[in-house]
């Protein structure tokens, strides 16, 4: 049975659609990442789910519980909605000590002295911060905020953990750091998360389920981190996780050849099966290119750059570019040499952006 | 750090002459008071210094400074933190509207409201008690605005501006996650204001509140008004009362210094916790995305809010202004308010016949102007110096600099008449020069403040740019640094220009003859009893400042009040 | 054109030491970065040579000029040393036009009007901003203010140009942009580029040379960036530049183990690096992609503690004997066949490469 059932749900700024009918399950334990450019509508979706904007159309459930109903007029506030919330910005405050943080929502729920003071240093313990219980949170770096506003949030044993962006303003050490905690939290207390990222690679390295957006909070692709990189659904899903090179091609005899650059010779024989006219795009990533010195799609070197692990090679076939990373210890081309690509993957998107069998 | 590449010597020299400027200027008036005050014929005198403070006039003063201040103080935040409440979370209506009202008390000098409450509430003729008291047929007036509790009133109408502003800043731009996470951990709008929203702005209203202490301790104004009538003084009142019944007599003047030396002392311990608390509480609250705060919905509330809101301000600035207006235009004070007993004749014989208020005018402008000049360009110097030249010895033009912010007008005032009145051979006693150094000691602070802010917003990068395309120290300077600081500069000006124009505390002790500003005549006018030559002049001020808030707004294009006190 | 020399310059100012005995050579014409962490005082060293700080001690040349001398007194002031510099919040006026800014030092120069406006619009040119002169900086995005900034730099052809992070403030997509836009400048126009950041990315991008500098202000390594990258002479410069694996190891028996690990380890290892593995010198170092995984097999075993899917590559921490090593596949390589490696699984790694690195060299974080 799912846990957070969100159906039919819309949501309108005046004329501007933010959230355009949305439907979505999300089972218990699941940790669900919502992904998406800035301003698709991942984050009004999050705080639809809070409370802190209510939805116009649909209706949100979560265990059996309505949450929000347009269609039975009724909407819970957020203070009692009983989720845990960790923000962007820490929203931890600095006028109370780490412990009387991570207390308040106990106090607010008039548990006893005692308990209060037991599940917040439960809490505490399990988010490393025990010793620094009666410092401030001035006093902290920017992951130790973050750990402040998880314990708080963890502290009366939420059953659904919403995280709004909670890594942005930490740098990129802390980051994996946190990612590692975060999961780890869930697998102690299993609790649901949802989270909303711009950040493709936090969306990877923590979800069990990625929900890929574009504007409107329109679902692209639903799927684990794995399907959803190496299968992506659409061209927009292949174009905004990882890097992508998007290629033109023609078909003749069979053969599929770059775009205008027949003597370079066939990319490949296997073409999808497709209604004349239009062949689909050719779309394949960077590091699925290999650069050989004989035989391949000739073309030449125009731009070599080292990245690190990395050398980003910009070849050029014809009149198309075609992006190119290797790694550090394969042999180096140089600017201006002749070069062959070889394709170990590709795929394959017609003009509407839907995937193409190949 | 390593110098700078100038040549030694034009660093230095600059440092100098902006030292001996504020030492001049500042310091040493404010020790000639302490010396004055404690110093008795080369020798520490504090059992003199005891024996003044128990005369019962001065003792009174005293005790009646620090009550208005602290029930002044109270009343202001109370209205403050609840206006600026209800304009910044609720869902009042007209909400922008309201906010730019509220700051309208801060334009109008204290005293002129004063001189209309009394008009409308003085026991006997006071408009108000005289329709009190046709319509219920009563012998005793309702109010006496001769007490200190009018004082306390009049003085929180016009001073609680100090607080809404801080606050209804600071709630404004407070991180709306903050009260968000707080609602999310379970907690309702009452519990949030209490455990969060108000802990967090504990440090503007403090600011605030502090602010209107300062000014209601140096007040002049409103008590000589109001207070004097009924043998009710504040510290400032009684030291102008001593020093003009004595005709300058050595009592006096000691009495004077020593009371101002507590003005001192209470102006540096509030200045002190100011600082204290604003360094200990300042929260990293300010918002980094722009989002809604979270507004409470009025509900039934919200009219009924809303209007009492308007009669807050219609009582409060609407009623006297127009009380000003009216009694100006009345041919003789007494007669009723009817068409056939309103001229104009009040306001042109003012403006073109009557000596006193011609030459107070025309003083208060000159006066202001070159003020506000060379405030704002010694201002400018010294700013620069302590913002951008790295010499040693900066921080005693940082420490002189502040000086003057604690200084009340009245004790700058007297300062400047110990250290001008031919002590050191330079006699400006009765002339509008004293006047003009005491408004350059007075809005020093002001300056040095404007313009080092505007300073440290052109990074240093932007100078060192220019030296790297070529340009000397000097035309980086004229290039870079002076046009992106001359609207600070502007500003600066204006914000000392239109305080000046219409203050009274500062002038009130200084004036001769000849050099009587705009308050002075004012406050004359009033005492002499003519009462409608008073409210023209004070209408024409007003039309004054009105005109100079507009042209501020136009030449800097914000909506800076220049006010507060006077 | 010209070439920069400093001779063991000096940054000590009363109790604060910066660096000592800094000495460097910056080629005519090279595109040299100077990389280090925040505070090791890289930006002195180039607020130095543009006369913005005085050497406490040493001496400054841009091509055959002395223009600062700490013992012999001798310092050409900023304006007259014919450099460009481009700040990293970019500096540009915001009371003047881009072409007024950019006009700037020409008018200083005394320019004549004519040729002035020709050059000025040929360096705005040269930036890809035609069309947007008379905007003024407000107007601009942040990529564009910094090209306003390199344009103002170049247009009065300058001996030497001095970059100071001028890329830290944009986002990623506009630094890989404007990362080419300024090696394309330098190798258009020739002029001689000091970049100065804490930015490895940016610095292996676009340098000829890279200089390293450590926290303590000294200069560890300067070479080419590919070189410095896959074999930098010290540990420090190993761990700066990249994700590495410091990996202490043991003598047992006659043979290498890696610490607390029952195997030993099965590489190559030469009779010097042996010799200094015995003393307890060294560890070993290695980048976690020249390490191969297999299931079974391998130059030693450990056990998976931790996999992360991070799209191209698959991340693992893995368990051997004490110590945890971190090591990469490509995404479709680890999915090739079926099953990845499973948390907890027990697999084999062989290392393509190991180096072997002082530990005194490699500072306390290395091992954090």
């Amino acid at each position: 049975m799912a846990h957070v059932i969100l159906r039919d749900i819309t949501k309108r700024f005046g004329s501007v659609v933010a959230v355009d009918n949305l439907n979505l399950e999300i089972a218990r334990g699941e940790c669900i990442s919502f992904l998406g450019p800035s301003g698709c509508g991942k984050t009004t979706t999050l705080r639809m789910l809070a409370g802190f904007e209510d939805l116009d159309e649909g209706e949100i459930l979560v265990g059996d519980r309505v949450i929000s109903s347009s269609f039975k007029n009724y909407y819970l506030p957020p203070e009692k909605r009983d989720f845990g919330m960790v923000f962007q910005a820490f929203a931890v405050w600095p006028h109370l000590s780490v412990f009387d943080n991570v207390a308040f929502p106990l106090q607010i729920r008039g548990l006893s002295r005692s308990e209060i003071r037991e599940k917040t240093t439960t809490a505490l313990t399990y988010t490393g911060l025990l010793d620094a219980k009666d410092d401030y949170p001035n006093a902290l770096s920017g992951g130790q905020k973050q750990r402040i506003a998880l314990a708080r949030s963890i502290s009366f044993n939420p059953t659904v953990m919403l995280l709004d962006e909670p890594l942005s303003n930490l740098d990129p050490k802390m980051r994996e750091v946190m990612r590692f905690e975060i999961k780890e939290l869930q697998k102690r207390f299993n609790f649901t998360i949802i989270y909303v990222t711009h950040d493709q690679a936090e969306a990877m390295a923590l979800s069990d389920r990625i929900v890929v957006m574009d504007f409107g909070a329109l679902i692209q692709q639903d799927d684990t981190p794995v399907n959803v990189y190496l299968k992506p659904a659409n061209r927009f899903v292949f174009g905004f996780i990882g890097l992508s090179n998007f290629l033109e091609v023609e078909v003749v005899e069979k053969q599929v050849y770059l775009k205008g650059a027949r003597e370079a010779g066939p990319v490949t024989a296997g073409v999808p099966l497709h209604a004349p006219g239009k062949p689909p795009t050719l779309a394949c990533r960077p590091g699925e290119i290999d650069l050989v010195r004989d035989g391949g799609v000739r073309g030449v070197v125009a731009r070599r750059v080292l990245l690190g692990d990395i050398i980003d090679y910009r070849v050029t076939v014809g009149s198309t570019e075609v992006r190119v990373q290797r790694n550090v210890r394969k042999p180096v081309f140089n600017e201006g040499d002749p070069c062959g690509l070889t394709f170990s993957t590709l795929h394959w998107y017609d003009e509407t952006g839907a995937r193409v069998n190949g | 750090m390593t110098g700078t590449d100038r040549k030694f010597g034009l660093a230095e020299l600059l440092l100098l002459f902006s030292v001996l400027v504020l030492v001049i200027v500042v310091a040493v008036p404010i020790l000639l008071i302490i010396w004055n005050a404690f110093v008795v014929d080369g020798g520490l005198n504090i059992a003199g210094v005891a024996q003044v403070l128990s005369q019962p006039d001065v003792f009174q003063a005293v005790v009646n400074s620090l009550v208005i201040a602290a029930a002044v103080t109270v009343l202001s935040t109370i209205l403050g933190v609840f206006f600026a409440w209800l304009v910044s979370r609720t869902d009042l209506p007209f909400k922008g509207t309201m906010k730019l009202l509220f700051l309208v008390p801060f334009m109008l000098p204290s005293f002129i409201g004063a001189i209309a409450w009394k008009i409308l509430l003085s026991p006997r003729a006071g408009l108000i008690n005289k329709g009190l008291m046709s319509l219920f047929g009563t012998e005793q007036a309702l109010f006496n605005i001769y007490s200190l509790t009018g004082i306390i009133a009049v003085e929180s109408m016009y001073l609680f501006p100090f607080v809404f502003i801080q606050v209804s800043g600071a709630l404004e731009r407070m991180d709306p996650t903050l009260e968000e996470s707080a609602r999310i951990s379970g907690a309702g709008l009452i519990t949030i204001t209490r455990r969060i929203t108000l802990p967090l702005m504990l440090p503007s209203i403090a600011a605030g509140a502090l602010l209107v202490a300062l000014y209601s301790l140096a007040h002049f104004g409103v008590p000589a008004v109001l207070g004097t009538e009924s043998g009710i003084f504040n510290i400032p009142t009684l030291i102008y009362q001593k020093i003009y019944a004595s005709g300058g007599r050595f009592e006096a003047i000691r009495a004077g210094t020593i009371l101002s030396s507590i003005l001192v002392v209470s102006a540096a311990l509030i200045l002190y916790s100011q600082n204290r608390i604003l360094t200990a509480g300042r929260f990293q609250v300010i918002a980094g995305k722009s989002v809604r705060p979270m507004l409470l919905k009025l509900r039934g509330l919200k009219y009924p809010l809303l209007a009492l809101s308007v009669l807050y301000i219609a009582v409060t600035v609407l009623l006297p202004t127009v009380t000003i207006f009216l009694v100006a235009l009345l041919r003789t004070y007494g007669l009723s308010f009817a068409l056939e007993n309103m001229t104009l004749h009040n306001f042109t014989y003012i403006l073109f016949t009557m000596k006193l208020t011609r030459d107070a005018i025309w003083n208060s402008f000159y006066l202001s102007l070159a003020a506000a000049l060379v405030t704002m360009l010694v201002g400018t110097l010294i700013s620069y110096v302590i913002v951008k030249m790295r010499v040693r010895g900066k921080f005693l033009l940082e420490f002189l600099g502040l000086l003057p912010f604690s200084v009340p007008g009245t004790v700058i005032a007297l300062g400047v008449i110990l250290m001008w009145s031919g002590k050191f051979g330079v006699n400006l006693y009765n002339t509008a020069w004293i006047i003009f150094v005491a408004y350059i000691a007075r809005y020093m602070a002001f300056a040095l403040k404007s313009t080092s802010a505007a300073l440290e917003q052109v990074g240093d990068s932007l100078e060192e740019a220019a030296r790297a395309c070529g340009a000397s120290h000097w035309q980086a300077m004229k290039d870079v640094v002076l046009p992106l600081i001359k609207p600070g500069m502007v500003a600066a000006f204006f914000l000392i220009f239109l305080p000046a124009l219409r203050e009274l505390t500062t002038s009130v002790l200084l004036y001769g003859p000849t050099t009587r500003t705009i308050g002075v005549a004012i406050y004359a006018l009033n005492e002499d009893g003519e009462t409608v030559y008073a409210a023209a002049l004070s209408a024409v001020a007003l039309i004054i400042i009105v005109i100079g808030q507009w042209v501020i707004k136009k030449v800097t294009g914000t909506t800076k009040i220049a006010g507060g006190g006077s | 054109m010209a070439d920069v020399r400093l001779e063991k310059l000096g940054a000590v100012f009363g109790a604060h030491r910066v660096f000592e005995g800094f000495t460097l050579t910056i080629r005519d014409g090279e595109c040299f970065s100077l990389l280090g962490p925040s505070g090791c005082g890289k930006s002195v060293v180039m607020r130095m040579i543009a006369g913005f700080e005085h050497p406490s001690a040493g001496e400054v040349f841009i091509g055959d000029q002395l223009v600062s001398s700490a013992a012999g007194k001798v310092h050409v002031p900023t304006e007259s040393r014919n450099i460009g510099v481009v700040f990293q919040d970019y500096a540009v006026w915001p009371h003047k036009t881009v072409f007024g800014n950019v006009v700037y030092p020409l008018q200083i120069q005394k320019v004549a009007a004519a040729e002035a406006k020709t050059r000025t619009l040929e360096a705005i040119a040269q930036v890809h901003l035609t069309g947007l002169e008379d905007r003024y900086p407000s107007q601009l995005s942040g990529g564009q203010q910094q090209r306003v900034a390199l344009a103002r730099a170049l247009v009065s052809r300058p001996k030497i140009m001095l970059l100071d992070e001028p890329l830290t403030n944009l986002d990623a997509n506009l630094r890989e942009e404007m990362r080419f836009e300024i090696k394309d400048l330098q190798r258009r126009t020739g002029v001689t580029i000091l970049y100065v950041t804490h930015d490895q990315e940016v610095a292996l991008a676009i340098s000829d040379r890279i200089g390293i500098m450590g926290a303590d202000g000294s200069l560890r390594q300067i070479g080419d960036p590919h070189a410095i990258y896959t074999d930098p002479d010290d540990g420090f410069v190993f761990n700066f530049l990249g994700v590495a694996n410091f990996i202490p190891v043991e003598r047992r028996n006659g043979a290498v183990h890696i610490q607390g690990s029952d195997l030993p380890l099965r590489a190559e290892i030469s009779p010097a690096a042996r010799e200094r593995i015995a003393k307890g010198e060294v560890v070993a170092a290695c980048r976690p992609f020249e390490i191969d995984l297999v299931r079974d097999g391998g130059a030693t075993r450990g056990v998976v503690r931790r996999r992360v899917f991070l799209g191209p590559i698959v991340t693992y921490f893995i368990m051997v004997g004490a110590v945890e090593i971190r090591a990469q596949q490509e995404a479709a390589e680890a999915f090739r066949g079926g099953r990845p490696l499973e948390e907890g699984e027990a697999c084999g790694l062989t290392f393509q490469a190991l180096r072997w690195y002082d530990k005194a060299s490699i500072g306390k974080e290395a091992f954090a």
